[in-house]
């Protein structure tokens, strides 16, 4: 028996092993590698690589302005994504959610931006946003909304703004699926008791609908607060951090200072940050559905 | 909830259809463009084309090596997923299934990758990927996808292959059969709904990426889409009809998968969600 469950063993560890070691190499030891790069000087050339402790994080917190700018742009964004993008795909759900014609279609309809790549989207909206030429102003502009008019993403107060709306478009139609899977799985009789009672249509909301998907919002918008943290292809493709840095966030400064100035280190110390960030999210999210469970 | 009454009805039909209305502009935009003449863009901007000429596709076609593109990305993305789908429910078989601690845990580890963002290594991979000769190559291209969704993949076999009732394949074990037998013979046929989760939900992904080809590769010889559409950017700086006609034709065939298989894209873009 011994023998056997032994040769068993081997097999299941020869099962492993392949799926292992590309985690390995190709993720999990670059991973670690980025952490002990944030502690050194480490150049583009990793010649003359000396520990510098924690200089690189001193450096970045007391003497590197744009990784406040970038830190403020993202929580910016964030903020007006999550709320915004939640709000409406709450609201789209809700209208979706009962017998009507047409449903699967709309689902389908709303989700298909997901598919599509960030580089298209952001092509077509920069499209759009031309202060010139661009669709939304003219669209303004023909409804007598000329005071609407904008230089979308040429000015620094609204280009942040601009480019979160173009990260609802395209998610919005993934949060509303994940929103109507939540309110498929309320049971129908809570809504009966609810008729019974007499309650309104909102009240229903607020003491039925909204209490009982509480953990798929508060999933759904960590899940949308983490992707906005990593917010990357959007900024590089329509302002690459412009107008001079006011769409600047973390992922494009990571990659400036790695791949444009060579700065290895100071960038990994920046990675190590967003990671830490995230991490900070999620497990806010494990923490808040334990306490409600 | 059953018995709706008309004006509940017109109440949601009108919620739903002003933001579809809404979210259009940008799909109509990208559909007629291409269709234009320059001047036509900047005199009517919403209109539809006077004449629906084919010139710009053309002109893409002949222009830019689109095929090209197209069949580097669908051999990274195909690739990658099948060697996905395979690697990672080999191993959350063994997992599932082993006495073992070592191989057991694992998958924490696995479950650790989960939470970490795939940025968070580039840095250090970027110089992985050149000591060891992967750079700019279709190899190294699919070896940093297949690790970076590793654990994705493998969280989301772990649900299935954990509520197979394996009393069944007991009677295979006194029958003297191999466990890559097993795999292949009961466990791979008895899991194609996980595994078609874990196709849809990484090739969606690795289609769309823009950040691994912008930093791993160079050139004309593997260029992906995304990056090939990024580079029409500056090709075509204000020419915007070609420039959409590229987006398009780079753009449909995802989504026409998608709208043919929608329910099963939907189910596997979200099932992977969870991926930090």
């Amino acid at each position: 028996m011994g023998k056997k469950y032994r040769k068993r063993e081997m097999q299941y560890l020869l099962f492993v092993l392949p799926a292992f070691l590309i985690f390995m190499i190709f993720f999990f030891i670059p991973v670690i590698q980025t952490f002990g790069y944030s502690v050194t000087n480490r150049k583009m050339i990793p010649e003359n690589t000396q520990f510098v402790g924690l200089q690189n994080f001193v450096r970045l917190f007391t003497d590197t302005p744009e990784f406040y700018i970038a830190l403020k742009n993202n929580l910016f964004f964030t903020v007006v994504v999550t709320v915004i993008q939640s709000l409406i795909a709450f609201v789209l759900a809700l209208a979706l959610d009962c017998k009507l014609k047409g449903k699967n279609l709309f689902r389908t309809y709303f989700f298909a931006p997901v598919v599509i790549s960030s580089v298209a989207v952001s092509l077509i909206w920069a499209f759009m946003y031309d202060p010139n030429t661009g669709v939304l102003n003219s669209l303004f502009d023909s409804m007598g909304l000329g005071f609407l008019r904008q230089n979308w993403l040429g000015d620094d107060r609204v280009a942040m703004f601009s480019i979160a709306l173009v990260q609802i478009w395209q998610w919005v139609g993934f949060e509303m699926v994940i929103f109507m899977a939540g309110l498929n799985n309320i049971p129908r009789d809570y809504y009966e008791v609810a008729e019974v009672a007499g309650a309104t249509y909102f009240q229903t909301l607020f003491k039925v609908i909204i209490p009982s998907v509480r953990p798929t919002i508060l999933t759904a918008c960590v899940l949308t607060t983490v992707g906005c943290f990593k917010v990357f292809d959007l900024v590089y493709i329509m302002t690459s951090g412009g107008p001079v840095h006011a769409t600047e966030v973390i992922a494009k400064l990571i990659y400036d200072y790695a791949f444009s100035y060579g700065k290895m280190g100071l960038a990994s110390a920046l990675s190590v940050i967003l990671l830490i960030v995230i991490m900070i999210v999620g497990f806010g999210q494990m923490y808040l559905l334990r306490d409600k469970e | 909830m059953e018995r709706m009454n008309l004006k509940e009805k017109l109440i949601r039909y009108i919620i739903v259809i002003f933001f579809a209305v809404i979210w259009i502009i940008p799909l109509y935009m990208a559909v007629i463009t291409p269709f234009k003449s320059i001047k036509e863009i900047f005199r009517t901007v919403l209109a539809l084309p006077q004449a629906w000429k084919l010139d710009s596709f053309l002109k893409v076609f002949q222009e830019v090596d689109i095929w090209h593109y197209l069949k580097n990305s669908f051999v990274i993305t195909g690739g990658s997923v099948v060697i996905l789908g395979i690697l990672s429910s080999l191993a959350t078989y063994a997992m599932v299934r082993s006495g073992s601690r070592l191989i057991k845990g694992s998958y924490l580890l696995f479950s650790l990758g989960l939470m970490i963002p795939t940025q968070s290594g580039m840095i250090a991979l970027f110089n992985t990927m050149q000591s060891l000769h992967l750079y700019n190559t279709t190899a190294g291209m699919v070896l940093a996808y297949v690790g970076c969704s590793l654990p994705v993949s493998v969280f989301l076999y772990y649900g299935f292959l954990k509520s197979i009732p394996y009393e069944i394949i007991e009677s295979s074990y006194i029958d003297g059969c191999s466990e890559w037998k097993i795999y292949t013979k009961m466990i791979l046929p008895l899991s194609t709904s996980a595994f078609g989760t874990v196709v849809i939900y990484n090739a969606v992904n690795i289609w769309k990426d823009f950040t691994y080809p912008l930093l791993f590769t160079q050139g004309e010889k593997i260029k992906t889409l995304p990056i090939a559409i990024y580079a029409m950017k500056g090709q075509y700086v204000s020419d915007y009809p070609t420039m959409f006609a590229g987006i398009l034709i780079a753009t449909l065939p995802l989504l026409m998968i998608y709208i043919a298989l929608q329910k099963q894209f939907i189910a596997g873009v979200t099932a992977g969600a969870v991926k930090g």
